[in-house]
């Protein structure tokens, strides 16, 4: 990381940092969420004809508590920074280079939020496989991170960015994963299908395949990539 | 110049902006539609009001999960626009106050244009179930839908100007989910609430959508009060806030 990018992701940080409100809801959310989705999400599967008991519904409820905070963490941060960002690359600094500055702090709240979100289902349920729980979260809460990143290079304005982001966790949370049953090619297209799945499989004690942790963390990457690349050819205003 | 003609042209940048009005169709369309098809066709027993008393009916899911959908997709899409509305706002507005025009007429405008958006999602949404679900009582059903997305436009506002952009969005993304998808659906609370359930902003509306979906809704006067009380006071507390701060 060159020194003008780190410079960048401190004062990226700094600006996070500067209404603790905000971090403070990025600790308060998840417990919340997966306490109150806990129970519920059980039911509901039978509903939509998943096959989600209690405890793999609570470890579902960390998955997308991480996630959806960290996509909107990383969307909002360079949202909100559009302007003085055009600014830095009129000054010379390299669009990428920008970039990956708002990717490694989204990237320490895409950790932050997946810890929180892991925690609380430690306190509250039996973890089978705590350590491989906690890496689905996080690389869920990273997938989202990326698109968080990838959907501000395109979107312009506030509210069309958080219906985009409302549809897409829709379509995975509930058709998609496992608490609507959702598998095929299709369903294994969406951000969260594997991280969802590990992370039920760690909670249950169910065997789950090395290769979905690939796909879902290479999920991330290109996501990643493809927000880089675009980025270059940004131009400063 | 007349009360609606600064609502008015702020709505503008509304009506301009294709994308948004494409996702104002686009995202109730499959939100309900597709919670409508992926339910499975069993039946459920809740309570309803029915003629003033509450009475047990037998519906089947798909038809239940249709009709509280549409009040989770309205208090979530206009939550989103009370809050993002009010961001903006809270930045340019108080050039229009610093250039003579009274705090509290600016206030009333933006909240003029959450409530005329938060009446065209609903329009939209209840207008989606139609296609696979009848309500009992279309009107009380609209009214239902419109007072929840109201509240929870309104509580966006207030969430906009104390809380800021992303917080904001935290919470907005999560509390609708919350209060009006778990704590207010029969699918998932049965038998009688809580009463701290009760107190919650969507209470009042999706009560109204879930008795005029399968009762009568007639004489439902305290889900209404309740869910009118809730507009009125977030209401009330974003014109104060945002007056208070366009002075500032």
């Amino acid at each position: 990381m060159s020194t003008r990018t780190a410079e960048l992701v401190r004062a990226t940080s700094r600006q996070y940092l500067r209404e603790p409100v905000n971090l403070f809801l990025l600790v308060l959310i998840p417990p919340v969420f997966v306490i109150a989705l806990s129970s519920a999400i059980g039911t509901f599967s039978d509903v939509i004809g998943g096959n989600v008991g209690v405890r793999a519904g609570t470890a579902l409820g960390a998955v997308w508590a991480a996630a959806l905070l960290a996509g909107l963490s990383s969307f909002f941060l360079l949202r909100t920074s559009v302007r003085a960002d055009g600014r830095l690359i009129i000054a010379g600094m390299a669009p990428r280079a920008v970039y990956a500055a708002y990717a490694v702090t989204a990237g320490f709240l895409a950790l932050l939020a997946a810890t929180v979100s892991f925690v609380m289902v430690l306190l509250t349920h039996d973890v089978n496989d705590p350590l491989t729980l906690w890496a689905a979260v996080f690389v869920a809460a990273l997938v989202y991170e990326a698109l968080g990143l990838l959907l501000a290079l395109f979107i312009q304005g506030d509210i069309e960015g958080s219906y985009v982001f409302f549809l897409a966790f829709m379509f995975d949370a509930f058709v998609a994963g496992p608490l609507g049953g959702g598998e095929g090619l299709i369903a294994n297209l969406f951000p969260l299908h594997f991280a969802s799945q590990i992370a039920v499989s760690a909670m249950v004690g169910a065997p789950y395949d090395l290769w979905w942790f690939v796909w879902s963390g290479g999920y991330a990457a290109v996501l990643l990539g493809v927000a880089l690349l675009l980025s270059s050819g940004r131009r400063g205003s | 110049m007349t009360a609606l003609s600064l609502p008015i042209s702020l709505l503008a940048e509304y009506r301009r902006n294709l994308f948004l009005i494409l996702l104002l169709f686009i995202v109730p369309f499959v939100f309900i539609t597709v919670s409508y098809y992926i339910t499975a066709s069993i039946p459920l027993t809740f309570r309803v009001a029915q003629h003033g008393s509450l009475v047990s009916v037998v519906r089947p899911m798909p038809d239940v999960h249709a009709a509280v959908m549409v009040p989770i997709t309205t208090a979530t899409l206009a939550g989103l626009i009370g809050l993002f509305a009010m961001v903006e706002a809270a930045a340019s507005d108080s050039r229009l106050v610093v250039a003579g025009l009274p705090a509290r007429r600016v206030a009333l405008s933006r909240l003029t244009i959450i409530v005329i958006l938060s009446v065209v999602v609903s329009v939209v949404s209840v207008a989606v179930t139609l296609i696979n679900f009848r309500p009992a009582n279309l009107g009380a059903f609209l009214a239902g839908n419109v007072l929840a997305a109201v509240s929870y436009g309104f509580a966006g506002a207030c969430i906009a100007l104390v809380i800021g952009r992303l917080g904001g969005a935290y919470l907005m993304f999560f509390l609708p989910l919350i209060d009006i998808g778990i704590f207010q659906d029969p699918m998932f609370i049965s038998g009688e609430q809580a009463v701290w359930m009760k107190l919650l902003p969507g209470f009042g509306g999706t009560r109204l959508v879930i008795d005029a979906g399968f009762g009568s809704a007639t004489g439902d006067w305290a889900a209404l009060s309740a869910a009118g009380g809730w507009a009125l006071l977030l209401g009330a507390a974003a014109l104060l806030l945002f007056s208070r701060q366009s002075k500032g």
